[in-house]
Parts: C-alpha cells; structure tokens; sequence
C-alpha cells in the first residue's frame, strides 16, 4: 500500500491562526454590519469606528478624514461596523472635514490672540 | 458651534446617531428632543433650547416620510454629541445673519472708566445690559468688563476700565457674560450667537467663558462665546 505523506509546513500557532480567520465573521455588502459602514459612507455621514476595525478602513480611499479636531478624533459612541460602544475614532467625509478644519483653525487664532474672560 | 470639552473635566464626545424629524445640511446645529408625534429629533429655534439632545457632527439630508422609489431608507440620520454637560463655543456676531459684531465709537470721554458712551449705538436698544462691554481699539483694547445699566447712547460698568476713555476708543458689546444664563439667541444658521438681541432671562443657555479679541485679534469676526445647555434631555434629571 503506498503511503502519500504530505510534509507538514506549518507550525502549530499557524495552523491555530488559520481556523481562526476561517471561522471569524467577514463583513460584507451583504451583511448587516458592513453594509451599515457603506451606507454611512455612500450618505457622506460621519463615520464610528473601534479599534478593531479602524485598521481595516482606508479613509483615504473612502475620501474621509479624521476629525480635525483633537477633541473630536476619538469619541465614545457604536463602532459602524461592529455596533460596539467605546472608545472610537471618528471620521468625517472629506468636505465636511475641510470646513471643519477651516473652523478650528479660526478659533485657535481667536484663541492664541485674544483673552479668555469668565467675569 | 462646536464642541469643546465636557465640564465634568473630559474632553472626549460621547456621539451616537439619531434619527431626524426635519430637513439640515448645517454641522454644528443644537437639535432638541422627538416631540409628541413626532419621528425624531428636531433642529432648536433661534430662541428655543428647551430639552436640548445635542449638536450634531454630521449633516441628516433631506426629510422625508414617504416610501422612495428606489426602496432607499427613508430614516434619515445625524450623528449627535450627547454629553450633558458639554460646552459648546458659539462666535458672537452682530446679528442673525452672521454678520460682524460692529464697533462702536466713543464719543464722550469718561475720565473714571465706568461710561462707555456712543453716539451711534445704543446699549439700550436691544437692551444689552448685564451683558459684556470690552475693548476694541484704544488704551482699554482687550479688556472686558460687566455692563451694569444702560442708557441711549451709554453702557455702564462698576469696576471701572484700567484707562480713562477717550474720544475715538472702540468698545464691543455682546449681550452674554460669563456665569449668566440667557435666552437662546442663536443666528439664523444656528450655529453662531446673536450678540446683539436682546438679553432676557432664561436658564436655557448658560455662558461659560467668553473669548474676547480686540482690533489686533479681529474681535469683530473672532469672539467667541463658550456655552452649556442647561436643559439637556439626558442631564438625568426630568425637565
């Protein structure tokens, strides 16, 4: 009887990573998760998203920017794609981050060069 | 306007999306709670911010009720900052259209610094007292205090101006100061203040901190008011 033997190239931590990712869900179109991120991003909306799946969007392809302002990148709300609540990036379609880009730079000059008055 | 921190001491939004009961396509405009009936979300009035949810960060498009020929959703969404305690900056501007806040020149000396006296502008009407008078041009540029009374042509401070003021000095007036809580008096676009309505009582929209520019600053384009809603819908307490 012949015996076929396949040489084994993987070790035992790929082999675990490989089910995994097979096992893992992908979102797409057709999935409610994915399909939530599309439309935010077809309607020009602001865009949620963890930490976990910031990695996977491309803003620049999406024509979307981080918030322009510091106190607005990261927010505490439901991530597009996961739908779960924490601290997230935010983004902002490419024209509405110009023009808000256009009002922090406007106040910071306001900021730099007047006086804060409480009274 | 646009969020600038939460005085419970953050700076971090919490933002979640809600639906809308009402045609925008401005950022930075306060929208209040579902109304009876209602079907969402609506944008506050010019005066109104009575169970204020928050100011969105995205634009919710055009309303609409009825089902669309392409199935598209007809649920129209705006992403909203819902921290109760955020406060907002809001530039100052010389009337509902956004316009420039306009300087008033001095025309009556005041050798004590407590009368800042025009002869083109009056702090009377719209009744600007308990407001804010500062520097614009001249020995006092920069500095703000307090307006006490009013009279045609004459705001009147108590804690007097460091210099006397002279003929040709600019003053600028807005009708909100720190600590004091008015009526909404927003622009037309909702995103700006209406420093020059009339100041009336009301504990919808209290002034944090004012940023102040005198004529190096552009103060006429570049004051700011910092405000908190007092009435928000998620403050944990019924309204």
């Amino acid at each position: 009887m012949l015996q076929i033997v396949i040489p084994q190239k993987y070790t035992r931590s790929e082999v675990s990573r490989a089910e995994t990712k097979r096992v893992e869900f992908k979102p797409n179109r057709y999935t409610s998760g994915s399909a939530n991120l599309d439309d935010m991003i077809a309607l020009g909306k602001a865009v949620i998203l963890c930490g976990t799946h910031v990695r996977k969007f491309d803003p620049k392809g999406a024509r979307y920017r981080a918030h322009p302002d510091k106190n607005l990148r990261r927010v505490c709300g439901n991530c597009d794609v996961c739908q779960q609540f924490g601290l997230s990036f935010l983004f902002l379609n490419g024209k509405d981050a110009e023009d808000e880009q256009r009002k922090v730079e406007k106040f910071r000059r306001a900021l730099e060069y007047g006086r804060i008055f409480r009274g | 306007m646009e969020f600038t921190r939460d005085l419970s001491g953050g700076t971090t939004a919490s933002v979640a999306k809600y639906q809308v009961a009402a045609t925008n396509t401005t950022i930075g405009v306060p929208y209040l709670k579902n109304a009876d009936d209602g079907t969402g979300i609506v944008l506050a009035t010019v005066s109104g911010a009575v169970d204020f949810v928050g100011v969105n960060l995205d634009a919710a498009g055009t309303y609409v009720t009825a089902q669309q020929s392409d199935n598209s959703d007809t649920a129209r969404l705006t992403t909203i900052i819902t921290n109760p305690l955020a406060v907002y900056r809001a530039r100052l501007c010389g009337g509902a259209a956004n316009e420039a806040l306009s300087a008033a020149t001095i025309t009556t000396a005041s050798s004590d610094g407590l009368s800042v006296v025009t002869s083109a502008f009056d702090p009377n009407s719209p009744d600007l007292n308990e407001g804010t008078v500062w520097g614009y041009r001249g020995a006092n540029a920069g500095k703000a205090r307090k307006i006490t009374s009013t009279a045609a042509n004459d705001a009147t401070v108590i804690v007097a101006f460091p210099y006397d003021i002279a003929v040709g000095d600019q003053f600028l007036y807005a009708n909100v100061h720190p600590t004091r809580s008015i009526l909404a008096q927003f622009g037309t676009d909702m995103t700006t203040i209406d420093a020059t309505a009339a100041l009336s009582g009301d504990a919808t929209v209290i002034t944090v901190e004012l940023i102040l520019n005198d004529l190096a600053g552009n103060g006429t384009t570049q004051s700011y008011a910092l405000i908190q809603f007092a009435d928000s819908l998620f403050s944990g307490s019924l309204t």
